[in-house]
């Protein structure tokens, strides 16, 4: 019995262990960015999130985005951030990235658990799970993707929890049952594609523990049953097919290295192999997994949702191999300590690396001042670089001209090509049309427009912004960032 | 204290004749290759500041600069006795050389036997292609031996402490160039020799192996981080514009590679590939043959500049063809006839030295330096500003920076650089351009202050002038062969 609670103590401290490591690695990240820079997150659609999930937070029935002048189709990660205001208040930008990512870690030991691996295991699981660069970059961000992630782990968990709950609590096995359907169809309504994702989850894993699929059924059409109205009375198709968001083999956008923003790292994926080789040689029975895993990270190189749920699955592997490696019997010591030194290394260096380019991105601090001031001027619309266009909106509460989200709109083209007019317009003459069309009437200058449009020269709109007396500097420097206005 | 035997003084006559060689042909040079003006600038940096330019000031007006700095520092210790040109003489030869010694003690791993492996020697100090890199001092040399040193210690992973020495020198050898993934990619081809000829790669084989590989990703992604995201795979051809892929990547042909390695050691390589591939289970020699496999496999896919994987692909060649005379030898012994392999193996030197005599005189230097171009460059840094901005060849940027400390617009070194291939073109159109205006955009762009026609670009422009040169802002300040074009407040 004494061996036992040792036992149980033991896994407990490890659990601990691991999901600590987890929230210390998102809060030091969070807090270093926002003392440094001034700004919660990297540029992109964190402050989108934010800025609607204050919009509905003002509004339930929140239906149009005015600010851009486009429709706006209901998001439930809004909803759950809009709710989380209430509560946090002004800690949210800080505090929800952390507690979301801290419940899909538990979330995912859980169903590590759940599914047969050993309690220890789990917990090393999530420790490495917590040091690789896609779970960094979701849960230090106001994330649609770490929502849904923690929306799939969810429902994977309600759905397979029967099991787990099987004798004290029956009931609550149809109740889990139930809520997991719920968490389906909110899923369905965030993101179709991680939906489907996690469908197959369940069927591999029905199968792998030799359950009826036949739960699968509900659980597969009730979902539907929202979405496809949805889909033919509303434009909610276009949410759906934007949600698969394939690309094309590209190594920056797969490997967190070359500066993907939801990237593998390159470490992992060479402790996976290693361990893929382990496990392929050692569990003959179950290859058909191992190959469907492999399958997985072939197609996460073209998906970035794939490659989030790919990522997790990854960290399975690694943990196979670190143990084989650990606990292997080696002939030449010096080579065991450095090569599990070397493992140790490069799993840290991986995390340090994306804790760095998340704290160093832009936004920078010279920005809190500009976008302030640009807060308190009358409205008008804002050309600015397409990845500042949701932190604009946000701080400053204007419309900007192009944002992360116009690639959707019906005028895309037609706002396209005209911030690439305005951006090519050294004549007053031929600026104006431009200006008096998209009422532009601040000006974003960002160091690397100056440096990526017109290599460091004063040329085209940034020689007219300087020339023309119609436009007048209201803040920055030659420098860095520089604020201009279109006067009368 | 041990008597010398008689192989280890025919080693050092070969290891001594083989320096000697190579310092009389490199001691008397007063110029070099133009690549090879980078590492004299860097090793004298480290001799008067202790770290090379990793910053530095002159290269495209100010650059970053990242690479492995080890064969640099190692100029630079010997510099601190000797001027920093003829240290690099001095290392460069001195590592050619030692891999004399080298192909000696793997050939001897191999074959088990003590006169082979000083013929093995011999042809290593010999080949051609070693003197073709006798105007160039890059870290080709130390990395070359280095590798092989490794492969020593691997080959004897059984004894004591040869694994930490295997340790000690693959850190070296990443602290010197990439050249660890040569090694590597011929180890994994060796592991499928083994597999095919139905063996195990011991424990300690395989650990090394998995060490090495993890050791040398990681400390490359270290390295190359930064450069890694600013270009993504493109680091891997070190950012070079297209224009210079191709010549910089060579394609290989079957006459280069004789030309390069010798006929003698070609074929006698091969004989041994297929003895071993057919008959033979010698474990040292399939590791050779996994590595020239590798290295010849390197060269044709241009992953590895021609002269990199001709050496490598030499040397490995030259001990598989010590494994052939020592089958050779053995085969004869079993006959009455044994006296017939001394003179089989006379026969052999002999053919080996004739007919690697005529390469080994009549080589071509890669890059002749002419006289008139050397002298501009004195004149730049008498005449001009510490600051001033010179155009030049892409491929004379380096030796702008050490003979004339001027700063360069481009040299041979992309790395860092953003749209290298912009920079390229636009470097060779401020050279050919016709019309004044497109010129003088380009040059206020770059802040070009001096332009210098060198007799090398002169020769492969057909050119004796700039085109634009008529007017106040551009005037010529010295003519005396290469052309120096000063520019002075040119707008359009």
């Amino acid at each position: 019995m004494r061996r036992d609670l040792e036992k149980r103590h033991g896994v407990a401290l490890n659990f601990l262990t691991s999901i600590t490591l987890a929230v210390l690695v998102l809060s030091a990240v969070l807090s270093i960015r926002a003392h440094t820079s001034g700004f919660p997150y990297p540029n992109g659609e964190s402050y989108y999130n934010l800025r609607i999930a204050g919009e509905i937070h003002d509004d339930i029935l929140f239906s149009e985005d005015k600010l851009q002048e486009r429709y706006y189709y209901p998001n439930p990660f809004h909803y759950f951030l809009a709710a989380a205001k209430d509560i946090l208040k002004d800690k949210t930008p800080v505090l929800f990235p952390i507690l979301l990512g801290l419940a899909s870690a538990i979330l995912f030991h859980s169903l590590l658990v759940r599914l047969g691996f050993p309690e220890k295991n789990a917990s090393f699981a999530v420790m490495l799970l917590s040091m690789t660069p896609l779970f960094i970059v979701l849960y230090t961000s106001l994330s649609t993707t770490g929502f849904v992630v923690f929306l799939s782990l969810f429902a994977l968990n309600t759905y397979f929890s029967r099991k787990y709950w099987e004798t004290p609590w029956k009931k609550m096995g149809n109740l889990s049952f139930a809520a997991s359907i719920l968490l389906l169809s909110l899923l369905s309504l965030t993101s179709f594609f991680a939906f489907i994702m996690t469908l197959v989850f369940i069927a591999v894993f029905s199968i792998y523990e030799r359950r009826s699929l036949k739960s699968l059924i509900p659980a597969t059409l009730i979902p539907l049953m929202l979405v496809v109205p949805l889909a033919i009375f509303t434009p909610f198709l276009d949410v759906i097919l934007q949600s698969f968001d394939i690309h094309a083999l590209d190594l920056k956008e797969t490997f967190s290295i070359f500066g993907a923003s939801l990237g593998l790292g390159l470490f992992i994926l060479m402790l996976f192999f290693t361990g893929l080789i382990i496990i392929w040689s050692l569990m003959k029975d179950l290859r058909m997994y191992h190959f469907l895993t492999l399958l997985l990270v072939i197609f996460s190189f073209f998906s970035p949702i794939m490659r989030v749920y790919a990522n997790m699955l990854i960290i399975v592997y690694c943990v196979v191999a670190i143990k084989f490696l650990y606990y292997r019997r080696w002939e030449l010591e010096i080579v065991k300590t450095g090569t599990l030194l070397l493992l140790a290394c490069a799993l840290l260096f991986s995390a340090l690396n994306q804790a760095d380019a998340l704290i160093s991105a832009q936004p920078g601090e010279e920005l809190e001042p500009i976008l302030a001031r640009l807060k308190s001027l009358p409205s008008g619309v804002v050309l600015s670089p397409p990845e500042y266009g949701f932190l604009v909106q946000e701080y400053s509460a204007k419309p900007t001209l192009l944002d992360e989200a116009t690639k959707y709109s019906d005028d895309f083209s037609q706002r396209l090509s005209a911030q690439a007019g305005l951006i090519n317009s050294s004549r007053i003459i031929d600026a104006d049309p431009i200006l008096q069309e998209t009422h532009a009437r601040y000006f974003l200058i960002t160091s690397e427009m100056k440096e990526t449009l017109w290599e460091g020269r004063e040329e085209e709109l940034l020689f007219l912004l300087k020339n023309s007396e119609r436009f007048s500097r209201l803040a920055g420097s030659d420098e860095g960032v520089e604020l201009w206005s279109l006067s009368g | 204290m041990a008597r010398l035997t008689r192989e280890q003084v025919a080693l050092g006559i070969i290891f001594l004749l083989v320096l000697g060689i190579r310092l009389a042909y490199t001691l008397p040079l007063d110029s070099y290759s133009y690549d090879a003006y980078f590492a004299l600038r860097q090793a004298d940096a480290i001799r008067h500041t202790g770290t090379p330019y990793f910053q530095d000031p002159l290269s495209y007006s100010g650059r970053t600069y990242l690479f492995p700095p080890l064969f640099e520092y190692v100029i630079a210790l010997f510099a601190l006795v000797f001027s920093v040109e003829v240290a690099a003489k001095l290392v460069t030869s001195l590592s050619f050389a030692s891999i004399t010694i080298l192909a000696y003690l793997l050939s001897r791993q191999v074959t088990k036997n003590k006169t082979i492996p000083l013929v093995a020697a011999l042809f290593t100090g010999f080949i051609p292609v070693m003197y073709f890199t006798t105007d160039s001092f890059s870290s080709q040399s130390l990395s070359l031996l280095l590798v092989f040193l490794l492969s020593y210690f691997f080959l004897r992973l059984d004894e004591e402490k040869s694994a930490s020495f295997a340790v000690i020198t693959s850190i070296l050898l990443l602290l010197t160039s990439q050249d660890v993934f040569i090694f590597l990619f011929g180890l994994a081809f060796y592991f499928i020799i083994l597999f095919l000829e139905k063996q195990k790669p011991t424990k300690r084989e395989v650990e090394l192996t998995v060490f090495l590989f993890f050791l040398a990703i990681w400390f490359n992604i270290i390295l190359y981080k930064k450069a890694l995201f600013l270009h993504g795979a493109g680091v891997l051809w070190s950012n070079m514009p297209s224009a210079i892929l191709s010549t910089y990547f060579q394609d290989v042909s079957f006459v280069g590679i004789l030309y390069s390695v010798g006929v003698i050691p070609l074929l006698l390589g091969i004989y041994a590939i297929y003895n071993l591939v057919f008959d033979a289970k010698n474990r040292g020699a399939h590791l050779f043959m996994g590595f020239a496999i590798s290295s010849f496999l390197a060269l044709w896919l241009k992953l590895v500049p021609l002269s990199t994987g001709l050496l490598f692909l030499s040397v490995n060649t030259i001990i598989l063809s010590a494994y052939t005379m020592r089958v050779t030898q053995l085969g004869i012994a079993k006959t009455k006839m044994e006296s017939l392999s001394t003179i089989l193996g006379f026969i052999v030197v002999l053919l080996f030295l004739l007919t690697t005599m005529s390469p080994f005189f009549t080589y071509t230097r890669i890059e002749p330096q002419h006289p008139e171009d050397l002298k501009a460059m004195a004149w730049l840094k008498e005449n001009t500003n510490e600051d001033a901005v010179v155009l030049a060849g892409v491929e004379e940027g380096f030796m702008l920076n050490y003979l004339a400390e001027r700063r360069n617009v481009a040299d041979s070194n992309f790395l860092f650089v953003k749209n290298a291939n912009q920079v390229y073109e636009d470097t060779s159109r401020m050279y050919s351009l016709r019309l004044k205006s497109e010129a003088i955009r380009l040059i206020n762009a770059y802040d070009v202050d001096y332009v210098l026609l060198s007799k090398r670009v002169q020769e492969s422009r057909n050119m004796t002038s700039l085109f634009y040169e008529e007017g106040a802002c551009i005037r010529k300040v010295y003519d005396k062969g290469a052309v120096i074009y000063e520019l002075r407040g040119c707008k359009i």
